[in-house]
């Protein structure tokens, strides 16, 4: 990590050898931190700017609409959609995001946001980010399908592989 | 201690090295962004995983931290007063409470959904544990004995250690004025010691 802390900022108050030895142990901790991430990191931030995207995923939890559906169904839509089962989310929160920019998209958002208290219990906060409402869109689509497809009698416990064929 | 002509210090010095690669940026140009990232990414990295423990939210964090520069830049809702940094870590500060707040939220719905289906899965207390369990046991001690700490303390210390900031750009960046900072630091940096020096961060 760059160091770009000027000693001209100083006189600071008095600082012990204690002191002095808990801010470079301090200085160690953080450089460990940002030392952390292998050498893609760079390349992955610069893709989210390039692409204005953050990364999306959704959370999934027990709703009573959840738990009418069997754990292995749970899975199999997690492995569609391409999120992780109690992972979270994230962005699709944005403080004050309600930017929505003509009133069709903002009825879709609205619908959406129902489906998603539905299905999420309120743990989701859409955005009217286009790729973001297109995740979304196929997450419930699929969701929906699943939902559908679970309310038919099986022969048997349907393991992941027979539902990801009805899907 | 800090004094009362700390009151009247000046703002940090313009940087004009990062106002120009900011300008190219707004223009779109990707080596500026790039420039960018490698002098600012892992600095804000280690800042918010400081605080959440957990890698891969970390990074996400991060890179939503970077998206809303590129975004606020392309509105041209950033006016360029040499204080780049200041403003990109009072963003990453903004992100991380975001996040922070998801977070509890995040954790009383996966309580309540193992209550439910009698399962144990990680919240973000038990992640940011486990980032630290890959950690020596002196970090391992600092980084429960900041998590003592409140907010504001640990606010400033890991704008300074964490983020690398000057004392100058953490004053722009909490707005408050330059002595304060310096007084608010020193404190910190005494309450910490004194949790390390009682033992109080090996308290269950």
């Amino acid at each position: 990590m760059t160091d770009t802390r000027s000693e001209s900022e100083f006189p600071r108050p008095a600082r012990s050898p204690e002191d002095a030895a808990l801010e470079a142990r301090l200085d160690a901790h953080a450089q460990s931190l940002s030392t952390a991430p292998d050498r893609g990191f760079e390349s992955r931030v610069l893709a989210g700017i390039e692409n204005r995207r953050r990364p999306s995923a959704v959370i999934v939890h027990a709703t009573p609409r959840w738990k009418r559906m069997a754990p292995m169904a749970i899975a199999a839509a997690v492995a569609l959609v391409g999120v992780g089962v109690f992972v979270m989310v994230n962005p699709l929160a944005q403080p004050g995001a309600g930017r929505a920019g003509s009133a069709g998209v903002a009825v879709e958002l609205a619908s959406l946001q129902r489906e998603l208290d539905d299905w999420f219990g309120g743990a989701v906060t859409p955005t009217n980010d286009g790729d973001a409402m297109e995740t979304i869109r196929d997450t419930l689509e699929t969701l929906r399908t699943l939902e559908a497809a679970l309310a038919e009698p099986w022969p048997a416990a349907p393991d992941l592989s027979d539902l990801m064929e009805v899907l | 201690m800090a004094t009362a002509e700390h009151e009247a210090d000046p703002p940090p010095a313009p940087d004009h090295v990062a106002a120009a690669i900011v300008a190219r940026a707004s223009a779109g140009d990707q080596d500026a962004w790039r420039l960018l990232v490698d002098r600012y990414a892992r600095r804000v990295y280690a800042l918010v995983r400081a605080r959440v423990g957990d890698a891969h939210i970390a990074e996400e964090v991060t890179q939503s931290v970077f998206v809303t520069i590129a975004e606020h830049l392309d509105a041209g809702r950033y006016r360029e007063e040499g204080r780049f940094e200041a403003w990109l870590f009072r963003l990453a500060m903004n992100r991380l409470r975001d996040e922070r707040r998801a977070s509890k939220r995040r954790d009383a719905m996966l309580r309540r959904a193992d209550a439910e289906f009698g399962s144990r899965r990680a919240t973000g207390e038990d992640r940011a544990h486990d980032g630290a369990a890959n950690a020596g046991p002196g970090v391992e001690a600092l980084r429960r004995a900041l998590a003592l700490l409140g907010d504001a303390d640990r606010e400033v210390i890991e704008l300074r250690h964490h983020a690398g900031l000057e004392f100058r750009a953490i004053a722009a960046a909490l707005g408050e004025p330059l002595g304060t900072v310096l007084a608010r630091h020193h404190r910190a940096l005494r309450k910490l010691r004194a949790i390390l020096d009682k033992g109080e961060h090996q308290k269950d």
